[in-house]
């Protein structure tokens, strides 16, 4: 042990941390903040050099949103927001609980139970996760187009497993490893079946680990745009297809492409803000071991 | 017992009102009706049938949406519809088209798309609806109408290498785009800088204003696409070299290292190099239109209807202040713009080929594009008798006091549609704009990078079976 430090070095290095953490706070809110802030612009502020930080707000371009039609000096859009953005609930909440359904079973079996082949189909599953997109989607196009699952809710739910499911497994499979053998042994002792251990134990325990599993299947599949721009139709069309209809021929309504970015975020916002004290469990739970 | 009244009469007022736009719109819609059906077309004969139509993000698909209740009305025909981005919709559209599935009906397209489609087979000729005279009023649709460039632009004999504006004709236009200076004539004044005629010129130009306005003196697209060539930079070149010059030759031989060619983009580059923006290399389309409406450039060589965006004030700083000009030209003196117009087509694949004609000759009507024009800025217009509508002479006359119109209107005297029809326009653009990237980034010397861009051209065009 040397001797502690002088109280004055040790505020210094409080404050370097203190002053390093604000420049990292700025430097990851700032384009939200940007965003926020064009979303509130009318056109004539949004293309000012230098950019203006001060500005009277309107909230004409979040009504384009919802009211479309021509509004004054904006360009029109239709009204088809709303829709997307029911879309995106849709499709997200649909293709997250699918997985978590058939998640849970299939990564309790891959964490506890041993059958030859194991490794090699987990790994299967997860080379889902890298071969590049445009490897399924045509296939997928082709046999949507003909068996009716084309711009179809159940067609996107079941795409998106693509994107969920492999991630969803591996993800749950850790967390179900992290959880000492000998607790389920004991509950088996006790009279516990195999779907007893993990209905009543392993479920439980890992809950922090579900949450966040279903967190990030969540903004997964809410930002998705590859799956839904190829099999989607615009009665499907989530709000990430959506967003980019504002890129116009003649101009960009950066406007409401802002505020419709905003207003897309919200859900993920609102969700990670809910389950937040999982979060912090769950991301740590896996990292010690 | 006062407040009741109130409400009551509050809400007869508001009765009253709705039921007056109520009518208003019926009028309106009556108007229309009796509009159409002036035409001796049957227009119920494909009654019950349903469209998609695939749209390309512009004003002129704002324009359409309202008024397919209307074109319900008057055909009974079913209208839905998906609206992208220009990218999305046609990595959309190709999808579609290629499975011959004929999920669109009617397509949003255009002279370089067409050859593309027409390769391909996917897209079916016009001309048999046009001369139908079951389908097709030509009396009153009137296809004269249309500025001859623009019918020629959509018209092609499928000939790989030639052919534009023979054999049958593919889509009608809705919108006419060719490419013209366009330069702050305030600084330009102030400073006494001249109007370029020539590339020296306009790179002449171009350094006075930075010296002078402390503001690049030129945006142009720089982006390492094909989006970035045919507009200014292309129409540029062709003029340069008198129109004799031209992607390939003859025999489908990349000629990009013309000596002409090369020295060209030396000039074009060394020009944006030394009084472009910095950031030239990024900049799309929008970026330059933006940067030129915000006042940060004292010129831009692109697309004519941009004018529409400069001259408003609501977003525009420099409305009012702008000038129009042709092209600088070559020794000639002969402008020789690129040509692009968004037009209607038809799905090869699709069922309803009767109806989906309907909607092409309801959508292209006079009336239609009059009110695409007017109330939704589509610019510019694609048929002369909406050019010339007085209430659409009032707007578009006042831009560059009077210097739009007049330079847009010699412009389409031979503007024609920049690329040599061949179905691999886009591979051989995207690396014609790299080139342009490695002279600009001093990587290679313009001859150097213009030979092997020619020779990685030839090389795709090979690979794609187009030459042996």
């Amino acid at each position: 042990m040397t001797g502690r430090r002088p109280a004055g070095g040790e505020s210094a290095r409080k404050i370097a941390v203190l002053v390093g953490a604000a420049i990292l706070l700025l430097w990851t809110v700032f384009p939200f903040f940007w965003i926020l802030l064009t979303s509130l612009k009318s056109p004539g502020d949004m293309l000012s050099v230098p950019p203006k930080f001060v500005f009277s707000p309107t909230f004409d371009n979040y009504a384009a949103l919802v009211m479309g039609e021509q509004r004054g000096d904006y360009a029109s859009t239709r009204p088809d927001f709303p829709r997307f953005f029911l879309n995106s609930i849709i499709i997200s909440f649909g293709a997250v609980a699918l997985s978590v359904a058939a998640g849970i079973p299939a990564a309790y079996a891959l964490a506890r139970f041993n059958f030859p082949g194991k490794d090699a189909l987990a790994f299967v599953f997860m080379s889902f996760r890298f071969v590049p997109f445009i490897a399924f989607v045509i296939p997928l196009y082709l046999l949507y187009q003909k068996i009716g699952l084309y711009n179809t809710h159940g067609g996107l739910i079941l795409a998106y497993q693509l994107i969920t499911l492999p991630f969803t497994i591996w993800m749950l499979r850790s967390f179900f490893q992290e959880i000492p053998s000998e607790i389920q042994e004991a509950a088996k002792i006790d009279g516990c079946s195999w779907l007893g251990v993990l209905t009543r134990i392993i479920l439980p325990l890992s809950m922090p680990g579900i949450a966040v599993t279903v967190i990030l299947g969540f903004i997964f599949c809410w930002n998705a745009f590859n799956y839904p721009l190829m099999l989607a139709g615009r009665q499907t069309f989530p709000v990430t297809v959506g967003a980019i209809q504002f890129i116009s021929y003649e101009q960009v309504l950066w406007g409401q492409m802002a505020a419709a970015t905003i207003v897309a975020a919200l859900p993920q916002l609102i969700l990670s803000l809910m389950v937040q004290k999982y979060i912090v469990r769950g991301l740590t739970m896996g990292a010690v071991k | 017992m006062r407040s009741r009244r109130g409400w009551l009469t509050g809400l007869m007022f508001g009765v009253l009102c709705a039921m007056g736009a109520v009518t208003g719109a019926q009028a309106q819609e009556d108007e229309a009706l009796s509009y159409f059906r002036q035409a001796k077309v049957d227009w119920r004969q494909a009654a019950g049938q349903s469209l998609t139509i695939g749209l390309n993000k512009h004003p002129f698909t704002e324009s359409l949406l309202p008024l397919i209740p209307e074109f319900r009305k008057l055909t009974g025909i079913n209208v839905e519809y998906l609206i992208l981005p220009e990218s999305e919709y046609f990595t959309k559209l190709a999808a579609d088209l290629s499975q011959q599935r004929g999920e669109f009906s009617v397509i949003m397209t255009g002279p370089m798309r067409n050859w593309q489609f027409v390769s391909a087979d996917w897209i079916s000729p016009l001309d048999e609806f046009l001369n139908n005279p079951k389908l097709t009023d030509k009396a009153w649709f009137k296809l004269e109408d249309f500025y001859p460039a623009l019918i020629s632009a959509n018209r092609w004999n499928g000939k790989i290498g030639s052919g534009v504006g023979e054999g049958p004709l593919y889509s009608i236009p809705v919108l006419e785009e060719s490419y013209i200076l366009a330069y702050r004539k305030d600084i330009f004044d102030q400073y006494n800088i001249k109007v370029p005629t020539t590339l020296e010129e306009m790179a002449e130009a171009a350094r006075q204003v930075k010296k002078h306005a402390g503001i690049p003196g030129i945006v142009a697209r720089g982006t390492p696409s094909v989006a970035s060539m045919g507009t200014g930079f292309g129409s540029g070149l062709k003029s340069y070299t008198d129109g004799q010059w031209s992607e390939f030759d003859g025999k489908l031989n990349a000629t990009l290292h013309d000596p002409r060619s090369v020295k060209y983009t030396e000039l074009w580059i060394d020009m944006v190099r030394e009084s472009g923006p910095p950031n030239w290399a990024n900049m799309q389309w929008y970026d330059a239109m933006e940067a030129f409406t915000a006042g940060q450039a004292g010129m831009i060589v692109d697309a004519d209807f941009f004018a529409a965006g400069y001259e408003d004030p609501k977003k525009s700083k420099v409305a009012g202040k702008i000038g129009y000009a042709l092209i600088p030209t070559g020794p000639g003196g002969k402008v020789y713009s690129g040509l692009w117009t968004w037009a209607l087509g038809i799905n090869k694949a699709t069922k309803n080929k009767e109806a989906a004609w309907l909607f092409v000759q309801w959508a292209t009507a006079q009336r239609t594009l009059m009110n695409a024009t007017l109330g939704y800025r589509n610019y510019n217009p694609s048929r002369m008798s909406v050019t010339n509508d007085p209430r659409v002479q009032e707007i578009m006359g006042a831009w560059g006091a009077g210097s739009y119109l007049k330079t847009v209107a010699r412009n389409l005297e031979t503007a024609r549609v920049f690329w040599v029809p061949e179905p691999e326009r886009t591979r051989m653009g995207d690396i014609w704009a790299r080139a342009l990237h490695e002279v600009y980034f001093k990587r290679m010397t313009a001859a150097e990078a213009l030979k092997k861009a020619s020779v990685e051209i030839d090389k795709v065009i090979k690979e794609a079976g187009l030459k042996d």
